[in-house]
């Protein structure tokens, strides 16, 4: 006899999970205050006798950079759940889909073309970026009947490639200065974050959260298919366009600011789901629980491991990122076989 | 005072591409009454379902529910009164059947008595608490018709719609949900329309049986009268000793 696979109803242990998992991020992010090259004494911190020096790392260096790594963490994880209940699709992701990536062309365009020359002056052109690719994948995806997994994907891959391209192109034109700005893009940073900057991706961040969760119970009768979700009674054209805005202009401001920080859009909310279960209204705050988490501790990775050399965060998100996927893909496959 | 039928269509078009899918249907079907729709695949028993629910406007002609106009129905207030089960495309992620049946109201929170009761009804209590992705067809298709109980919880004149749900079934179980749908009709006077390939189902419970190819209706009436050797024949186009 074999056991029957049992989905328990988890709502009950929802709020106390989401209270852990608030606990243990706010303690990690209050700790990660203290990691760094310039060491900061937790004896000097509490009883209020930091030096000139420390308080100013403190403040305009590692607070921003926390609280960075927080905002951009959150939005990628609220923004991959959102977007795999909307694509029905474990994989869809801002990431795999091009988002980023197209994201990073509007704002190189706007460097070299236009001479944007902070990361601030970026996030238009970045918005754009991010806003054209996420309606193009809408455009595409409407014109498919349900069950359209490779041809999402195709269109995310074929995407990226586009936007990679473009990408290389602009570069090509760009000068030594502006070639810097751009490497910063590929790489991905929460450091030398402006209060200014962080202030932009907390507020888009909070917003677009507030804005995808008023979405998630209609998110979660799209489980049942669009067909069916129609008769329950949600509007699926108004949905569509809500998630695809908040999803686009957080990830583009996020981008803009921090470069591309992969997988955290696919790793946030699978081990939500693996906690919680599947349905949107629980996922959607504790994936960005969770994306936050693992964004604070891929940073703090980042700037430890090999100090005082700082190792590129989207490559440390990246190593956390593919185990996670790659187990996804090997038990997908394994449950389809399961139930033929 | 009598009340109007629950569903009514009066001289319903729906073309597509130059190409007729319904053609001029006018039908009636009160609360307490099951009617069965049959005809060869592609004659528009989908399509006219489809219509029925709402999900797209007809090109001519009108449909009426509890005697208003489908489309002054918002899509929040036509899922307290009507119900579709069609075929549904396999769940992304792992959902308990619990979970399954309370997305039968999306808005609200999950009433469990009556999500239980539903299950209950359908003779499916015993899984839920098992994922809905692990279900067998047949299980699954008495959960979906859970989940439709419970969206439409006891409100009288209801309607509710099937697209073939005994496709997948065996004996027992389609000899299960035929009086299913019996009971549920005659207890809570709603309104049922399916669809099937099967004139036995329509003459084990149906009260109305219409026969449609292309789009148009050939018979419509008592199943007894619907359902006979000359009209199976003319609607399939080949020889057909069905009845005796």
């Amino acid at each position: 006899m074999f056991a029957e696979p049992v989905a328990p109803s988890r709502s009950r242990s929802f709020a106390k999970t989401l209270s852990i998992a608030l606990g243990v991020l706010s303690l990690v992010s209050v700790l990660s205050l203290g990691v760094g090259t310039y060491p900061i004494s937790w004896g000097d911190f509490l009883s209020g006798s930091l030096g000139d020096t420390e308080r100013s790392v403190l403040l305009s260096l590692r607070a921003p950079r926390v609280l960075a790594a927080l905002a951009a963490g959150a939005t990628f994880g609220v923004a991959g759940a959102a977007m795999q209940s909307l694509f029905r699709n474990a994989l869809a992701e801002p990431g795999l889909l091009g988002v980023p990536t197209a994201a990073a062309l509007g704002a190189a365009t706007s460097l070299v073309f236009l001479s944007a020359n902070s990361s601030f002056s970026l996030w238009p052109g970045a918005l754009i970026g991010a806003s054209v690719a996420m309606f193009a994948l809408l455009a595409f995806i409407q014109r498919q009947h349900h069950g359209a997994t490779a041809q999402l994907l195709l269109i995310g891959v074929a995407l990226n490639a586009a936007c990679a391209a473009g990408l290389a192109l602009v570069t090509s034109l760009a000068t030594e200065a502006q070639l810097r700005t751009l490497a910063f893009w590929m790489l991905g940073s929460f450091s030398n974050q402006s209060w200014g900057a962080v202030a932009a991706m907390i507020s888009v961040s909070l917003l677009a959260m507030a804005m995808l969760l008023r979405d998630s119970r209609s998110l979660g009768a799209l489980a049942l298919g669009e067909r069916t979700a129609k008769t329950l009674g949600v509007s699926l054209r108004g949905l569509r366009a809500r998630v695809a805005i908040a999803c686009a202009f957080a990830v583009a401001i996020v981008t803009a600011f921090c470069g591309s920080v992969a997988f955290i859009g696919l790793a946030g909310p699978h081990i939500a789901r693996l906690l919680v279960g599947a349905q949107p209204s629980r996922v959607l705050p504790l994936a960005a629980v969770i994306g936050a988490l693992l964004c604070v501790i891929a940073d703090v990775i980042a700037r430890a491991l090999a100090a005082p050399v700082e190792l590129p965060v989207g490559a440390i998100t990246s190593f956390i990122g593919v185990p996670i996927l790659l187990a996804l893909v090997v038990s997908n496959a394994r449950l389809r076989a399961e139930r033929l | 005072m009598s009340l109007p039928p629950v569903l009514e269509t009066h001289a319903l078009n729906v073309v597509r591409n130059t190409t007729r899918l319904i053609d001029s249907l006018s039908l009636s079907l009160s609360g307490g009454r099951v009617l069965a729709l049959l005809g060869a695949n592609g004659a528009g028993k989908s399509t006219l379902l489809a219509a029925l629910a709402g999900e797209f406007a007809a090109t001519s002609g009108s449909i009426r529910l509890n005697g208003k106009p489908l489309e002054v129905y918002t899509h929040e207030s036509l899922a307290e009164i009507r119900a579709l089960n069609a075929v549904e495309p396999p769940l992304t992620f792992s959902l308990s059947v619990f979970d399954f049946v309370s997305l039968g109201r999306p808005f609200s929170e999950p009433q469990s008595e009556s999500v239980r009761g539903a299950l209950a009804e359908c003779h499916a209590t015993q899984w839920v608490n098992r994922d809905a992705a692990s279900l067998s067809s047949g299980e699954l298709l008495r959960v979906q018709l859970a989940r439709s109980l419970y969206q439409l919880g006891n409100a009288p004149n209801s309607l509710w719609l099937l697209d073939e749900p005994f496709a997948h079934l065996d004996l027992a179980q389609r000899d299960f949900v035929l009086k299913l749908l019996r009971q549920i009709a005659t207890t809570r006077r709603w309104a049922i329309a399916f669809s099937t390939h099967e004139p036995r189902d329509a003459i084990a419970i149906a009260d109305e049986a219409l026969l449609l190819r292309r789009g148009a209706a050939i018979a419509y009436g008592a199943p007894s009268a619907v359902l006979t050797n000359e009209q199976l024949t003319q609607c399939f186009e080949t020889q057909l000793e069905y009845t005796s």
